[in-house]
């Protein structure tokens, strides 16, 4: 027995008894098939059955994620996070990506959902099962639709006050380095550099801030401590994608605790030898 | 004559030809697709095997035989499709690259799916055993004996039932909707993933996938446009019944192939912690068996609390804007979306479904000539007169839709036992009742014995204390407890009794 079963293992790549359990269920869904066929108009129905099964994948995912990267070129701060820019101050605000995301996810979601009364394509037959028209919904679909962005630029604005309070000390002078808050937990925390460049900090990762590497990218210590903890991702100088590959992750972040190297390089940047 | 039936065979002919060609398109589309892909196989292989030959003639014959022999296997052109990716961005597994996918967040949806969809499906058989299919006249989608075992006497008690099934079956599938969307998200590369199948199981389980997959978006399609009457897709009994059925098997299969990996994943980490971390110290999930952490991640732009939030949010939304319509009440003035929601509370009427004038009833219909027949042992006609002068009793009840939307009023009539027993029925055992409609599924309903007896069932008269408006049935309705909106018959011009044998 258990040598037969090893063989249906080796020729079909599972337990019989999966098989057994997907043959009840396409059983099930042709018997259920075979009722509608019976009813007639059975080519409309897989024709939506069709269309039900690229919805998403094929239709849908293209046009958000399309939607998603166009915004995120759109906005001044790549990946909605700090600058990529060297020899600029990386941006102190926090990123503005999903607050204009989420409303206008939101917004869109309505529109799928709602668009037959929205757009009015079903209004005939509303108008007759309810006696109502299906005039308004446009205009409460826009109302959302500006109540959503309009409570999430105010929620940004006081994400924005919240930020310039914390970030402006009394003497209106911008620490050389970034909080250490997380020093104790070994992670690196940055701050501004010699040349002006602004490591990720946990102020500002905290903040919302994308971690970025890149605007350090002209150090290359600088480098090696946030490359080694992780923080870097995307589109990356060589040398950077060669060190991540060796030690990824909390590997790295021990061996540089073990090594000391972490205090060192996270209040700022190493100076540069002139 | 002659000609219109030949016209009329050749039109069904040319149906039957589009029928054929819509069937047989698909597969030879991939019939040709094979073949061209094995004929280029085949060519690489006889051309390596000729390169091969004049670089050394010695191993001339080994390698020309070694041709021929992946010529004649069978396998080889299958074998050759599947060993190179098709062209295309979308099948390089390092093109996915959201840091937040991974078997955690994958697994966290699908355990709310999986607390979420049996509700929606539940509720929907429950609506299906509500309009009593059994009854002879009331079933709209005949056929498949088997897939109807669970079907009972639809109960007059509680009155509610059917409201709160029907408010939770809509609500709740809306609500479920970005869920969903998100789940589908998560898995995605999955469908680029190559070679296709490793194995027959893993090829099975992955068409098993169409069932899921394609049968929850077209109950949610099939469902969404037709609470907003945009009846693209015909018959929507039919095909709401048997795609939910085909859904429920996908469903089954799907939690018992894959409830031990959502087990893993939802291990592997704390949702706890997940809460407390910030976009700042969000990673990448560690791989997993089933590869859904992407290769290598991009930087998070998102933490993975904010997705799970953006997710509920849209999910609260989308129901928050239109439960309104089933609770009533104020909350009918948040119901911006719900079809019988804010519409219905400015208008501070009880919402409608079907009006008068869409049926096309004309002022002779309901005015003076109006008569109600009732047939039983003996067939009575009686004028609205003098229907008003039979006993009259109010109930309260809710009106409840297959869309959703509900109302509960106070309604004034003459009680259906008391019409059987006008027309000589003591103890009835079907009732059915017809309506002034000329055509619609719904001109008439079949009611059992257990409706017909209820002491709150009601050919209703009058509504919160005014004569019925034309919309809702004027001159006389039915109002019965816990059925479907449209088996309380409207217009009501003859009702049928049978006795109980």
């Amino acid at each position: 027995m258990t040598r037969v079963i090893a063989r249906i293992r080796r020729w079909y790549g599972a337990h019989p008894l999966h098989l057994l359990a997907l043959l009840a269920a396409f059983a099930l869904g042709g018997y259920a098939v075979r009722a509608v066929v019976a009813a007639g108009q059975w080519q409309i129905y897989a024709l939506w059955f069709l269309v039900a099964i690229v919805g998403h994948d094929l239709l849908l995912f293209p046009l958000y994620s399309l939607a998603d990267l166009s915004l995120r070129r759109l906005l001044p701060w790549r990946g909605g996070g700090a600058s990529t820019a060297p020899n600029r101050v990386a941006n102190p605000l926090p990123p503005v990506i999903n607050h204009l995301r989420v409303p206008a996810g939101f917004s869109l979601l309505l529109l799928l959902v709602w668009f037959p009364l929205i757009l009015r394509l079903s209004s005939s037959a509303y108008h007759r099962a309810s006696g109502l028209t299906a005039a308004p919904y446009l205009w409460r679909w826009l109302a959302v639709t500006g109540v959503m962005f309009l409570a999430s630029a105010v929620g940004y604005a006081l994400r924005l006050r919240h930020a310039a309070v914390k970030s402006s000390p009394p003497n209106g002078h911008r620490p050389e380095s970034g909080l250490n808050r997380e020093r104790g937990r070994g992670l690196p925390t940055g701050g501004t550099c010699h040349t002006g460049h602004v490591c990720p900090s946990a102020r500002e990762r905290d903040r919302g801030g994308a971690p970025d590497a890149t605007s350090c990218a002209s150090d290359d210590r600088c480098i090696s401590a946030t490359a080694g903890v992780g923080l870097t991702f995307g589109p990356d100088p060589p040398r950077l994608k060669e060190r991540r590959r060796r030690r990824p992750g909390s590997e790295a972040i021990r061996d540089l605790a073990r090594l000391r190297i972490i205090p060192e390089m996270s209040g700022k940047c190493p100076r540069r030898s002139s | 004559m002659s000609g219109n039936a030949g016209r009329g065979r050749r039109g069904s002919r040319g149906r039957k030809a589009a029928r054929v060609l819509l069937a047989v398109t698909p597969l030879v589309v991939t019939l040709i697709a094979v073949a061209a892909r094995a004929a280029a196989a085949a060519k690489l292989a006889l051309v390596a095997a000729l390169r091969q030959a004049a670089a050394a003639p010695h191993q001339a014959m080994t390698a020309t035989r070694t041709a021929a022999a992946r010529l004649g296997d069978l396998a080889a052109p299958l074998r050759a499709v599947i060993s190179r990716p098709p062209p295309g961005p979308l099948f390089k597994p390092g093109i996915w690259r959201s840091p937040l996918r991974g078997q955690w967040l994958t697994s966290l949806l699908g355990l709310v799916l999986l607390c979420g969809l049996p509700i929606v499906a539940l509720t929907g058989l429950l609506s299906y055993a509500a309009y009593d299919p059994r009854l002879p006249g009331n079933d709209q989608t005949p056929g498949a004996p088997l897939l109807k075992f669970f079907l009972f006497s639809w109960p007059t008690q509680p009155s509610w039932l059917y409201r709160v099934d029907q408010a939770t079956h809509i609500t709740l599938g809306l609500a479920l909707l970005p869920v969903v969307l998100a789940k589908l998200w998560s898995v995605l590369p999955k469908l680029f993933s190559w070679p296709p199948t490793r194995s027959p199981a893993h090829a099975l389980e992955r068409l098993s996938l169409v069932m899921i997959v394609g049968g929850v978006l077209f109950e949610g399609v099939t469902g969404i446009l037709n609470i907003q009457n945009f009846y693209v897709v015909p018959s929507f009994y039919t095909a709401h019944l048997y795609g939910g059925w085909v859904f429920i098997a996908g469903l089954i299969t799907h939690v018992i192939l894959k409830f031990p990996r959502m087990r893993a994943g939802l291990r592997s980490r704390s949702l706890r912690r997940e809460l407390r971390t910030p976009l700042s110290r969000t990673r990448p999930e560690n791989p997993d068996p089933a590869g859904l952490r992407a290769l290598s991640p991009a930087a998070p732009t998102l933490s993975r609390r904010g997705l799970l939030a953006a997710v509920g949010g849209a999910s609260l939304m989308l129901a928050g804007l239109e439960v309104g319509q089933s609770i009533g009440g104020w909350t009918r003035w948040t119901a911006l979306f719900g079809p019988r929601g804010l519409s219905v509370a400015q208008s501070g009427s009880l919402p409608v479904n079907r009006t008068a004038a869409s049926i096309g009833l004309t002022d002779a219909d309901v005015g003076e000539a109006y008569r109600l027949t009732l047939v039983g042992t003996r067939t009575m006609t009686l004028t609205r007169e003098q229907v008003l002068a039979l006993p009259q009793h109010t109930v309260v009840l809710p009106i409840a839709c297959v869309e959703g939307w509900s109302a509960a009023a106070s309604w004034t009539g003459v009680r259906l036992a008391d019409l059987a027993q006008l027309a000589g029925i003591r103890r009835p055992a079907l009732a059915r009742v017809e309506s002034l409609e000329r055509a619609g599924s719904f001109r008439r309903a079949d009611l059992s014995g257990t409706q017909v007896s209820d002491p709150r069932s009601l050919l209703a008269l009058q509504v919160n204390g005014a004569d019925l408006p034309r919309d809702h049935g004027y001159p006389a309705r039915t109002i019965i407890p816990n059925v479907p909106g449209v088996h309380n018959t409207k217009w009501v011009s003859k009702i049928t009794f049978m006795e109980a044998v």
